[in-house]
């Protein structure tokens, strides 16, 4: 039984149209890295967050052609981010000190050495809380976003991301003074 | 400060009265942020390891769950999973710890769980949920009939969270979706953030945000489709699906009317279901008509004019998959 040939819907992508797009990518990257960055630190912590914005502009390269809707890029970049971000934290074997999301906070044996260990307990400690909380704060507190672009970027409403901030906020506070956060 | 959010707070808004306990956050956490001078360029090497892998779809959801669940695809990894720290179901209000084999329904009240740290579930009025298993490696429940939403974290592994109802396994990674099951056992899903997926015999049944899927006691699971499908599609669909066991062909004519209502990239998220059809004709056919929608992946190219396998179902997957977006 044979079909009858639809009418093309949608242009055929194609790899001189991909090759083209340096130029597009570079201003996607200046758009949404920190988006990809927060997120993979959100989820990873710092040492491997950079490479993870690598891999997402890559995999952003190779596919935004075939992307159905441009609105839905940043909405992409995020879901892929996270996926990298997990993948290398499933990849990871769980050290102590690691600075990933999955560490529950845990009571500091001492007070933090510096700024630099205190940094990495507070983002262990955001990166305890549930995801949607954690993202929220890395994306405000480390890359600077507010809280509309919050939400513009991650499809959460705004109201969403209040609340996430806020409650994130209030969970976070008795763990930040178990890491000697006074 | 003030945990009730206001229009001028500082955590909302940068421009507003600056927070002192916000600000010191800021002041400490701020040189972890993205260094905007690091060149895109290493994003365009070719020599960055093997391609990520965006979907891991975990297989059919069996339960006529209405999640709409798209699988995330790491099924394949061996990685141990992350601590699911005393993994507790509790039911709120009344607080109500829930243990293996218990049973809960709800009246005219709506009962919302909370599973550990890694998901939550609203189980509608009139719902009867079973906790068939419950664990830091799995937990699944059993929803007899009424509606549940559930709000799974991204961290959980891969299958940790499934629901069965009477007609399907509904399983999810990372995803908000509402699930009903009527009287019938038949279920409905949507999914509304993440993925899920329907298992069925075998069958993957992939629910992307913004899509929903039915299955059925007699049928298993249907094929998926976006809300915002056009009706010719919508109505060629639930007519093939209906036509589970009908004379092979019944079937293909009614896989002909689906596969020409098909217009779109959008569109081939349910032409895409259609390349594991039993029927090798309907499968071939499919195969075909994703060819016209877009160009055809090299890894599919060879088996154009018959059914795919899976190497080719996997390749269209990766290339349909922004298009869902």
């Amino acid at each position: 039984m044979a079909l009858e040939p639809a009418p093309r819907a949608v242009p055929l992508p194609t790899a001189r149209a991909a090759a083209d797009g340096g130029h597009d990518l570079e201003a996607l990257y200046r758009r949404f890295a920190a988006l990809a960055h927060g997120i993979a630190l959100a989820h990873l912590g710092s040492d491997e967050a950079d490479d993870v914005v690598q891999d997402v502009f890559l995999r952003v390269s190779e596919g935004r052609a075939r992307l159905r809707d441009p609105e839905a890029l940043p909405g992409w970049i995020a879901a892929t981010a996270r996926h990298a971000a997990l993948d290398r934290l499933r990849a990871r074997t769980r050290r102590p000190g690691s600075e990933s999301a999955s560490v529950a906070a845990r009571a500091a044996p001492e007070p933090p050495r510096g700024d630099d260990d205190l940094r990495r307990r507070v983002l262990a400690a955001i990166g305890s809380l549930p995801e949607a909380y954690r993202e929220a704060l890395v994306l405000r507190l480390v890359e600077g976003l507010d809280g509309p672009s919050i939400a513009a970027l991650t499809g959460h409403t705004p109201g969403g991301v209040r609340v996430h901030l806020h409650r994130g906020l209030e969970l976070l506070r008795p763990l930040l003074a178990k890491e000697g956060w006074v | 400060m003030s945990s009730e959010p206001r229009d001028d707070d500082y955590l909302w808004d940068p421009r507003a009265p600056v927070d002192p306990e916000v600000e010191r956050l800021e002041r400490l956490l701020r040189p972890l942020a993205h260094d905007p001078a690091q060149p895109v360029v290493r994003a365009l090497a070719p020599a960055r390891g093997a391609a990520l892998r965006l979907w891991g779809w975990i297989g059919a959801v069996a339960a006529t769950v209405l999640a709409v669940v798209w699988v995330a695809g790491r099924a394949s990894e061996s990685t141990p999973p992350p601590p699911a720290s005393g993994l507790e179901l509790v039911a709120l209000d009344p607080q109500q710890h829930l243990a293996e084999s218990a049973w809960l329904e709800t009246g005219a009240e709506v009962r919302e769980l909370r599973l550990g740290n890694v998901g939550q579930v609203t189980l509608g009025a009139g719902s009867r949920l079973e906790v068939r298993r419950l664990s830091a490696q799995e937990t699944r429940l059993y929803l007899e009939r009424g509606r549940l939403e559930a709000l799974v974290s991204a961290d959980a592994e891969p299958r940790f969270f499934q629901v069965d109802t009477p007609a399907t396994r509904c399983v999810d990674l990372g995803c908000r979706y509402t699930l009903v099951v009527d009287e019938r056992g038949d279920a409905l899903v949507e999914v509304e953030t993440g993925r899920v997926a329907f298992e069925n015999d075998g069958r993957a049944v992939l629910v992307p945000r913004g899509a929903r899927c039915r299955a059925t006691r007699s049928a298993g699971a249907g094929t998926p489709r976006f809300l915002d499908a056009a009706a010719p599609l919508v109505e060629a669909l639930d007519g093939f699906d209906a036509a589970v066991g009908a004379p092979a062909e019944r079937r293909r004519a009614l896989a002909v009317e689906a596969l020409r209502a098909a217009a779109s990239l959008r569109d081939a998220l349910a032409v895409w279901h259609l390349l594991q059809d039993p029927d090798v004709e309907i499968a071939a056919l499919a195969h075909l008509r994703l060819a016209e929608l877009t160009e055809a992946p090299p890894a599919a190219r060879s088996t154009l004019g018959s059914a795919p396998d899976a190497t080719a179902r996997a390749a269209w997957r990766e290339t349909l998959e922004p298009s869902w977006w």
